[in-house]
């Protein structure tokens, strides 16, 4: 086939006017290599790729789905990681927030409540010490009548 | 490698320095510190520095040549580090329940609790080094219909020496 008949056709062709017999003899031309004009090179790519009439499925590859085989030790791990984050996340959520827990400890400027000389801090000091022993003689207290309670309690059952 | 290790020994490090920073922290730093703000309170507080001078004022306790007690009671007191008193008449009692329920009693050991008639309730506790088992804070919470109190002795504290100079005090009254 002649190089300016090839030309009609490839115009033809984009026009989208050539019949499927066209079409044949276009990719026929382009498939005998040592044939092709060094002008038409540009255009034998896309017939060649036509005459061999495959797709070329390289580009789709990474869009088809893999078909490995996960080992069960990675699915074991993949549970265990999995059910683990679970137990974390539930534990955080359902256990009561611990009602004693301090909230963010904020420093005081203790200086600007300190006594203003040693007898007022012996003052201070001295009625905390007597409030301390207040419970401590109060607590003494309520132990003996406490065992004097139980004493009593035993003797009457004894004599019972 | 010298560089690394200045980085990893400071944070190795870290925990320790906290721990050593927090221990002089009382309850009220970390549980109350709203009070402190709180207009309905009266705050005072005696530092170590305070506790140390006690020995230089014309009080017949604190007069060491008078007998043996009260030297020891100025030595009792110049180990104390702090002492925070907060205060209020305004409802005590609720302010009592309140205070009750922040205190985390894993850290505070409640080691007596007072009810009496009146409606005053007095609960003792006491913060110990986890290590050496030594009382390091002594919390005294106090409520009644007339009033809330809250004290914070901070220090090497020993509860016999503590009460017997309480009572020492509270029989000289």
């Amino acid at each position: 086939m002649k190089k300016e008949e090839v030309l009609i056709l490839i115009h033809k062709y984009f026009e989208a006017e050539t019949s499927l017999d066209d079409e044949r003899r276009l990719k026929g031309y382009f498939s005998r290599r040592e044939e092709t004009a060094p002008e038409l090179e540009p255009y034998a790519d896309l017939f060649r790729y036509l005459h061999n009439g495959q797709a070329d499925t390289t580009l789709l590859q990474p869009m088809i789905p893999s078909q490995r085989r996960i080992s069960w030790q990675a699915q074991t791990a993949a549970a265990a990681i999995l059910a683990l984050l679970i137990a974390i996340a539930s534990w955080s959520y359902f256990l009561p927030k611990a009602k004693n827990q301090p909230a963010t400890l904020t420093r005081i400027d203790w200086t600007k409540y300190e006594a203003a000389s040693a007898e007022t801090a012996y003052q201070v000091t001295r009625e905390a010490l007597i409030r301390v022993a207040q419970v401590v003689d109060q607590s003494e207290q309520n132990a003996q009548i406490a065992a004097e309670r139980i004493r009593n309690a035993t003797e009457m059952l004894e004599f019972d | 490698m010298k560089k690394l290790l200045h980085t990893l020994i400071p944070l190795f490090l870290w925990p320790f320095l906290l721990q050593a920073q927090t221990a002089n922290i009382s309850a009220i730093d970390t549980y109350f510190s709203h009070y402190v703000d709180d207009e309905r309170f009266s705050v005072v507080y005696v530092s170590a520095k305070l506790f140390s001078l006690m020995k230089n004022i014309s009080v017949p306790e604190l007069q060491s040549d008078e007998n043996a007690d009260n030297n020891d009671l100025i030595r009792y007191l110049e180990g104390i580090e702090g002492l925070r008193v907060l205060r209020t008449n305004d409802t005590p009692l609720q302010f009592y329940a309140e205070a009750k329920s922040k205190i985390d009693t894993k850290l505070y050991e409640i080691l007596m609790t007072v009810r009496e008639k009146a409606g005053k309730n007095t609960e003792f506790l006491i913060k110990s080094d986890q290590k050496t088992g030594k009382v390091q804070e002594l919390l005294l919470l106090s409520g009644s219909p007339d009033e809330f109190v809250l004290l914070s002795f901070i220090g090497n504290l020993n509860l016999d020496d503590i009460s017997r100079f309480a009572k020492k005090i509270s029989s000289d009254n």
